[in-house]
């Protein structure tokens, strides 16, 4: 962190700070911009005002226990960064692959859920930012049923931490269907509704066109994942090119675009939030028909016992009690998982060594690698186009920091 | 690397099985060749990326080779992830791993750089790749390594005037004095 004793140079340029509180700046983002009347000639991010020591804190809990705080993290997609965790743990514990079908397919509609929930924020602050005061209204009405959804499944509407090694924490309540199908048949309406009001409207296609422009070498050598990078025109979606929890088996399109500006990164995020509901509505008729099939893998070294069993087995009150007490135990290793999340890799990287704790735990925070590149977008525009590029690459300090 | 030629015998009186042509050669074992010191470490890698460990010095050298790839191999377009480990009960404790993701066919590998001593220090990335800049400064804040040739080392997530670095090993957890009592 930088300190700064003079706010204007001897050139008579001026250095402005933004935030930490600041209301565009998405959490606790401190920007120093160096302006020169209206110009930023510079601008250079400071973060770690929300850091909370998550990976250190993790290298002290157990596998079950380091769960919730993966939550933590990106707290506007928390789902997206359980999965990446979890998968990264069944690699290690060598039961990729063995996790139900039932599953795989509650966590893609989960995540796919998530994304939505995650891009309305993002739409919804992105145009309050930009001036477009109802789309907040219009996007917090959407999320609250995804939250309504979540809330169903798992009791809590954020932080679920429904995911477990091996599968997830219970199966889903019948209440789930309803709701879920009811939402698909609503949310392409909802974004031909977000379309209308932004997609042609003078004043934000004014303040987002040949914005905060990266070409396609920039995002790549600065280090744009997600929804930025296949804006500038790069075609990587973690979804497709390494696909994880059965998302080949799924029909969907990877929007892109050339352009590179603001308006590209909106274009992209709101194909997308089409093709996340694509993916649900399969997903849901997969869901339909396997109802009562098992959702976690019964492996006693890893999993549960079912509560029934703890009462009547001696072996598996042995098990319950040894993996409270002690939590599951894999062989020294290592292993990275990823995952696309509404930001884009979110990966969760586990070294162990053969203890029952993680000897390290690298969480790869898309937003942190994003928000590098917010210098180059920024650098020679006007200082509301700083708003407009923060936005844009929508990040989430929580994640960030870590 | 396509041949353009391919010479089977056609003479195939005594050639009792057309023997098939050897693999040709992985990535990781290219650096292995290229680089002299450069092992394929025997841990347990469970996600499947082939992972090299090479020599400090040549880290640079080797990531700009797999980014641009003279030789016509497979390019690796996108640097994934750098991120550090501590292992205080190996000669060279601290560890930074590079991972590299290659568009053409989704294939990945990673790269290793171990070390130790008073002053652990490695040369800095950033001139290959510019996106290895907080990543490094963030190796740098959490387990003190220095990155020789690096713009801006300074620490990213914890203040200026912190002391130590967190991710250590013999860094304290670290716990707060209640002030409340169990009644």
């Amino acid at each position: 962190m930088v300190m700064l004793e003079e706010t204007r140079t001897e050139t008579g340029r001026m250095i402005l700070n933004m935030g930490p509180q600041h209301p565009s700046t998405h959490g606790v983002l401190r920007l120093m911009l160096e302006l020169d009347g209206e110009n930023v000639l510079e601008c250079v991010p400071d973060i770690g005002y929300l850091h909370t020591g998550i990976e250190k804190m993790t290298e002290a809990r157990n596998y079950h226990q380091a769960l919730v705080l993966t939550d933590r993290m990106d707290y506007l997609a928390p789902i997206t960064n359980n999965l990446s965790y979890i998968m990264a743990c069944e690699k290690l514990f060598n039961v990729e692959g063995k996790v139900p079908e039932r599953a795989l397919d509650t966590r893609v509609v989960m995540s796919e859920l998530t994304r939505i929930a995650s891009h309305l924020i993002w739409l919804g602050t992105h145009g309050l930012d930009l001036g477009a005061m109802t789309m907040f209204m219009y996007c917090f009405r959407e999320r609250e049923r995804v939250l309504e959804i979540m809330e169903a499944i798992s009791g809590v509407r954020m932080m679920t931490s429904f995911m477990r090694i091996g599968g997830l924490a219970a199966d889903l309540p019948d209440e789930f269907y309803g709701l879920v199908s009811q939402f698909v048949d609503d949310m392409p309406k909802k974004i031909d509704e977000y379309e209308t009001m932004l997609s042609r409207n003078p004043i934000f296609v004014d303040r987002t066109k040949g914005v905060g422009v990266i070409n396609r070498e920039s995002a790549l050598e600065h280090g744009f994942t997600g929804p930025c990078l296949r804006a500038s025109g790069v075609q990587f979606d973690v979804r497709t090119n390494l696909a994880y929890c059965g998302y080949e088996t799924y029909e969907f399109d990877v929007p892109w675009s050339r352009e590179g500006d603001v308006y590209a990164r909106y274009m992209v995020r709101m194909r997308e939030m089409r093709e996340s509901v694509r993916i649900i509505d399969q997903g849901l008729k997969r869901l339909r028909a396997s109802r009562g099939a098992p959702i976690r893998l019964d492996d006693p070294r890893i999993t549960f016992p079912k509560r029934e069993k703890i009462h009547s087995s001696m072996e598996s009150l042995i098990h319950h009690f040894k993996l409270v007490s002690e939590g599951p135990v894999p062989t020294p290793g290592e292993a990275y998982a990823a995952v696309e999340s509404p930001r884009g890799e979110q990966a969760t990287y586990i070294m162990s060594d053969g203890s029952n704790k993680p000897h390290r735990v690298r969480f790869r925070a898309p937003s942190f690698y994003n928000l590098q590149v917010l210098p180059q977008t920024i650098a020679g525009g006007l200082v509301a186009d700083v708003v407009a590029c923060i936005g844009s690459i929508d990040i989430v300090l929580g994640e960030i920091d870590r | 690397m396509a041949q353009t030629s391919a010479p089977t015998p056609t003479t195939a009186v005594d050639a009792a099985e057309p023997e098939a042509p050897p693999p040709p050669p992985t990535d990781a074992e290219l650096v292995v060749a290229r680089y002299p010191g450069a092992t394929v470490p025997t841990w347990r890698f469970a996600d499947g990326i082939p992972t090299v460990r090479v020599a400090p010095d040549q880290i640079c050298d080797a990531i700009s080779w797999l980014r641009h790839r003279p030789d016509g191999g497979r390019r690796y377009d996108m640097l994934v992830d750098v991120s550090g480990s501590h292992w205080p009960e190996r000669a060279e404790p601290l560890e930074v791993t590079y991972i590299l993701h290659a568009l053409e066919d989704s294939h990945r590998i990673r790269l290793k750089v171990a070390v130790g001593g008073e002053h652990p220090a490695i040369p800095s990335v950033t001139g290959v790749w510019a996106l290895a800049n907080w990543p490094e400064r963030e190796i740098f804040d959490m387990y003190g390594v220095e990155f020789s040739g690096h713009p801006d080392l300074r620490r990213i997530i914890t203040p200026n005037d912190w002391e130590g670095h967190p991710l250590r090993k013999d860094f304290p957890l670290g716990e707060e004095p209640v002030e409340f009592q169990r009644p």
